[in-house]
């Protein structure tokens, strides 16, 4: 195992700059996902650690070792492919044995090991089937199988659950988990999939537009989102379009919509119009003219309800016809279209970000 | 329910119809072949149906038939192998590699398949000409004469067919092996060529069937030490035409399909995919 880094990182294709000078640091043994949309960068920066692309300019290190140069059979590593990539005239044996046999690894030592990979990855049994044979989540978990055998310094995964269905992907999320920690491997992941990526990480790196917006653990991504792009790709959110006009200690005060806001830790905004983001589990519903004592608070009217089991998602107008969704308890007395609401949240429920 | 099944069995005897005629259509020509070997006559005529069944044929079959039967032989495998590595590697790279101008190239490989034969017979011709007058290389009349042409108008089957079942290889299987620390070669070795195999088996059986079967080349480059069989059965039949001729078809067609026969037997193309999936 290794720790990760990238040093200024530029990954370019031709003329299109994929990834624009990234600083990236993973520790030895922590699971990292890179979070975004397509197109952000996040599998250039995969490819660029798996050393299947070349930076332009800056530096790939595992540990201290300056790889950058380094072609990806020499660096150790160990790939999960979205499409599984075994090979398919292959038995499952020799394809979790592959890394082991270039290695120059012995016939049977090969076969002990890959009877206890199979048994980690709790397929036992399978070693001479082929992977036709197999189901999607069974091959999913043989790649995992293979790509762990050496073992390698760092394991790579792109979108390694895109194929399967929800339930699968869902089980297939806990025993990647299972697997990484017991190996306590250092984990790439990357996907376009944020509950996925809260799920499985010890932080998140979410990407856009060739650059790491913002890199964090998922509780932190998630209360303090640093840009709105992160707020946005990250859960649910509404923006308020406010203006800071004061400061009081560490909190910030903004106008907007023809209400006074007070935002918590807001006071390194500088003065001037940005956007007030707050969740929608973090509104609560109140009777018109409920006094505001000690948060936030907006009047509306809910025009649309959507019942969807666990809670009820409701669209509120406010003030200059923005809408805000709340979402609130399925049994909210409140939650029916037409009432005239008052919404109501703690002043350390919501964020000041740059209007971009 | 006779209402519903009648158009239906009706329709059943068209389409047995057909394909019994198309079956007719296509073996008919070889019916006549093979039965009118087996006239034991005198006349060197073609008689079909045979009057006087008779081996007689068999026996009168000139030596000179067998020896450009196996310069044939030789010369399509040598043609198939040739073809085989080298339209393996310009298959790759056209796919695989980052080559500059990779259209370009892929038309030239074709270009061959677009050059009547018989101009590339005459080219060759002149070329060699060129050749000896030059280096004094004796290329025409040789067997490495004639296996060069023979490589050039071969070359694109397996190209073809290579580079068609390439496309079709998921190139994060070679991705995978090398992220397992597989050199070049070794991916290539134990995951490419595994793959494209029988891709490269049918540009290979294409190429001798061409190899062959070529006439208009062949005609142009042999000499009288090195003659082609079927380059010798054209000068057969345009000169002295007897059953002789007809008796040797016989005996290519039996050995065709006992090689067919073989081909889908040991080397059947499903096996050849290779997925075991039922094996």
């Amino acid at each position: 195992m290794s720790s990760v880094t990238l040093a200024g990182v530029t990954g370019r294709y031709g003329d299109f700059t994929a990834l624009d000078a990234i600083d990236l640091e993973i520790a030895e043994g922590e699971f990292l996902t890179l979070l975004g949309p397509s197109g952000c960068g996040k599998t250039t920066t995969l490819r660029l650690v798996a050393g299947f692309l070349e930076p332009s300019r800056g530096r790939v290190l595992f540990d201290d070792e300056d790889v950058t140069h380094r072609p990806p059979n020499r660096r150790q590593i160990g790939m999960v492919f979205q499409d599984y990539a075994l090979f398919p005239h292959m038995t499952i044996a020799d394809n979790v044995g592959f890394g082991l046999r270039e290695r120059g690894v012995g016939k049977a030592a090969i076969r002990r090991r890959v009877d206890e990979l199979l048994d980690l990855v709790r397929l036992p049994g399978v070693q001479q089937r082929y992977p036709a044979q197999l189901s999607g989540g069974q091959r999913q978990r043989v790649a995992l199988a293979r790509a762990v055998a050496h073992p390698p310094r760092v394991l790579l995964m792109d979108e390694p659950l895109g194929a399967l269905d929800l339930k699968l992907r869902e089980a297939m999320q806990t025993e990647i988990q299972r697997i990484q920690r017991t190996l306590a491997i250092t984990t790439v992941y990357v996907t376009h999939d944020q509950t996925e990526a809260m799920n499985l990480s010890d932080r998140i790196a979410v990407m856009n537009q060739g650059r790491i917006e913002q890199l964090a653990t998922a509780r932190e991504l998630y209360l303090k989102p640093r840009t709105r792009f992160v707020a946005d790709f990250v859960g649910k959110i509404n923006f308020l379009p406010v203006t800071v006009d004061g400061y009081a200690g560490p909190d910030a005060h903004a106008v907007g919509l023809g209400t006074a806001f007070r935002v918590a830790d807001g006071a390194g905004r500088p003065r001037g119009p940005c956007l007030l983001a707050v969740r929608p589990e973090q509104l609560r519903l109140s009777p018109a003219g409920t006094p505001a004592d000690g948060c936030n608070a907006l009047d509306g009217r809910i025009v649309d309800v959507r019942y969807s089991g666990n809670l009820v998602r409701c669209e509120v107008e406010v003030a200059g016809g923005t809408p805000v969704i709340v979402e609130t308890g399925p049994d909210d007395p409140l939650a029916t279209a037409g009432t005239a609401i008052r919404l109501a949240w703690a002043y350390d429920r919501c964020t000041l970000l740059d209007d971009d | 329910m006779n209402g519903r099944r009648l158009p239906r069995l009706l329709w059943r005897a068209v389409v047995a119809a057909f394909v019994a005629a198309f079956y007719v259509f296509l073996f008919a020509p070889l019916v006549v072949v093979v039965g009118a070997s087996f006239d034991g006559g005198e006349h060197a005529f073609l008689n079909f149906p045979p009057r006087h069944l008779s081996l007689a044929w068999y026996l009168k079959i000139p030596g000179r038939y067998f020896e450009t039967l196996w310069v044939s032989l030789q010369l399509g495998v040598v043609a198939a192998a040739c073809s085989g590595v080298l339209g393996v590697m310009a298959a790759l790279a056209l796919a695989r590699g980052r080559l500059p101008g990779a259209g370009l190239m892929a038309a030239l490989f074709r270009a061959p398949l677009q050059i009547p034969v018989i101009v590339t017979g005459f080219a060759f011709l002149q070329l060699f000409y060129l050749a000896s007058a030059a280096g004094g290389v004796p290329l025409v009349g040789s067997f490495a004469g004639l296996a060069i042409a023979h490589v050039f108008i071969t070359l694109p089957y397996v190209i073809g067919t290579t580079a068609a079942i390439l496309q079709r290889v998921n190139p994060s299987l070679e991705e995978a092996a090398i992220s397992l620390g597989a050199t070049r070669w070794r991916t290539f070795r134990r995951v490419t060529l595994p793959a494209i195999l029988p891709g490269v088996y049918a540009g290979a059986l294409y190429a001798f069937i061409v190899s062959f079967g070529d006439v208009p080349v062949s005609m142009f480059l042999a000499g009288s030490r090195y003659t082609t069989f079927p380059v010798e059965m054209f000068y057969g039949m345009e000169l002295n035409f007897d059953p002789a001729i007809l008796a040797m078809s016989t005996l290519i067609l039996v050995g065709s399909f006992a090689a067919i026969w073989a081909v889908q037997r040991f080397l059947g193309l499903n096996t050849l995919l290779g997925t075991g999936a039922g094996s």
